[in-house]
């Protein structure tokens, strides 16, 4: 595992790490060989982990995954919402679904 | 239930949402189990710990297109884990925090893989609504706690009780109708904010929140009055928490009634 993920792991199960000083962490990240730059990028310790995501090559993820609906779907995209009335309709009217 | 032509099976877990403080011995157990893992986490970071884990894991991520109608991508993640349960793989979908929360696929998949006859089932996760408790130090049970998800609150008439909290989810998206937008902007929360103004004073104080994702990070706890939501900074991972802007009020008749029924002899 490469010593950046597992020093996440680490720093994330770790109940004295988990809430560590500046001080501490900076200890900890020498001792488990973290690159210099990633290592500072933690040790900022803030809301944002952008420095971090650059230096790693990582990109923002899409993380949206409901759909509350029922908004209008486009053709061919089928979803709850057309299927419920499908089962409401009459053959005909299914077909027309 | 149909009889399956394979054995294979399907198993939706929840990751949590800190890296390395949430995943459950369980969820990681059919992780490191399966034959295939299919991938939907909100983090590079997360996915990269993931890979740890299992030598197949299969991101989600490219299901994802700006413009993409969001329905399209999630029946391409049904898809790709029912393709491999129908191969006979013992698959096993990794969401980040809740499976079963905020998410349509994996209780889509569940539904379809079990009509086909094939075990399926979901373990949970420890979700943004669990950090956002612990964070705001929120007990549901003091006030009561409303939960919706923001466009949905917005175009629905809903009750709001403004002697609870209310937590609007996806606050970033407020009044997203297209399916194919991941933000809005400004403008669109104004009319969340004139939606809420009905029940809630304009400096009414509310917070926005966002757990956090990296163990080194730290929560995102903002208060700000209503008035300045539409100017504030939010992604979709912002939830708005807007605590009670009144006492609970008593219901004196119910309260006379369970009064009376304590002084019937037993």
């Amino acid at each position: 595992m490469p010593s950046i993920i597992k020093f996440l792991e680490r720093l994330g199960t770790d109940a004295q790490l988990r809430h560590a000083s500046q001080e501490e962490l900076a200890k900890a990240l020498e001792e488990s060989q973290v690159d210099a730059a990633l290592g500072a990028a933690i040790i900022a310790h803030s809301t944002s982990a952008d420095e971090l995501y650059a230096l790693l090559g990582l990109r923002p993820m899409f993380h949206t995954q409901e759909n509350p609906g029922p908004w209008p779907l486009p053709p061919g995209v089928a979803g709850d919402v057309v299927e419920k009335e499908k089962q409401k309709a009459s053959p005909a009217e299914q077909a027309a679904l | 239930m149909s009889t399956p032509s394979s054995t294979g099976s399907l198993a939706c877990v929840g990751i949590g949402i800190t890296l390395g403080s949430h995943i459950t011995p369980l969820a990681r157990s059919h992780i490191e189990k399966a034959d295939v893992v299919f991938a939907a986490v909100s983090d590079g970071v997360v996915e990269l710990w993931l890979k740890e884990m299992h030598p197949d894991v299969r991101s989600l991520q490219p299901l994802y297109a700006e413009g993409k109608h969001r329905m399209e991508t999630y029946r391409g993640m049904v898809d790709a884990m029912l393709t491999e349960v129908r191969a006979g793989k013992r698959v096993c979908g990794v969401f980040y925090g809740h499976p079963g929360i905020f998410a349509w696929a994996p209780h889509r998949a569940i539904k379809v893989a079990r009509e086909e006859g094939y075990p399926a089932h979901m373990e949970p996760g420890i979700s943004s609504e669990d950090c956002l408790y612990a964070d705001l130090g929120i007990d549901p049970g003091a006030a009561g706690c409303l939960h919706f998800e923001t466009t949905q609150f917005m175009v629905y008439r809903r009750n709001v009780d403004p002697s609870a909290w209310l937590i609007l989810w996806q606050v970033g998206l407020a009044g997203e109708q297209t399916g194919h937008r991941f933000a809005t902007g400004p403008a669109y929360r104004q009319v969340l904010v004139d939606v809420l103004a009905r029940d809630y004073p304009a400096d009414h104080e509310v917070i926005i929140y966002c757990a956090a994702t990296l163990p080194f990070q730290s929560p995102r706890m903002e208060r700000i009055p209503l008035s300045q939501l539409p100017l504030a900074d939010l992604t979709a991972a912002e939830t708005l928490a807007v605590p009670p802007a009144r006492k609970l009020e008593a219901d004196s008749e119910i309260q006379a009634r369970l009064t009376a029924l304590d002084l019937v002899p037993a």
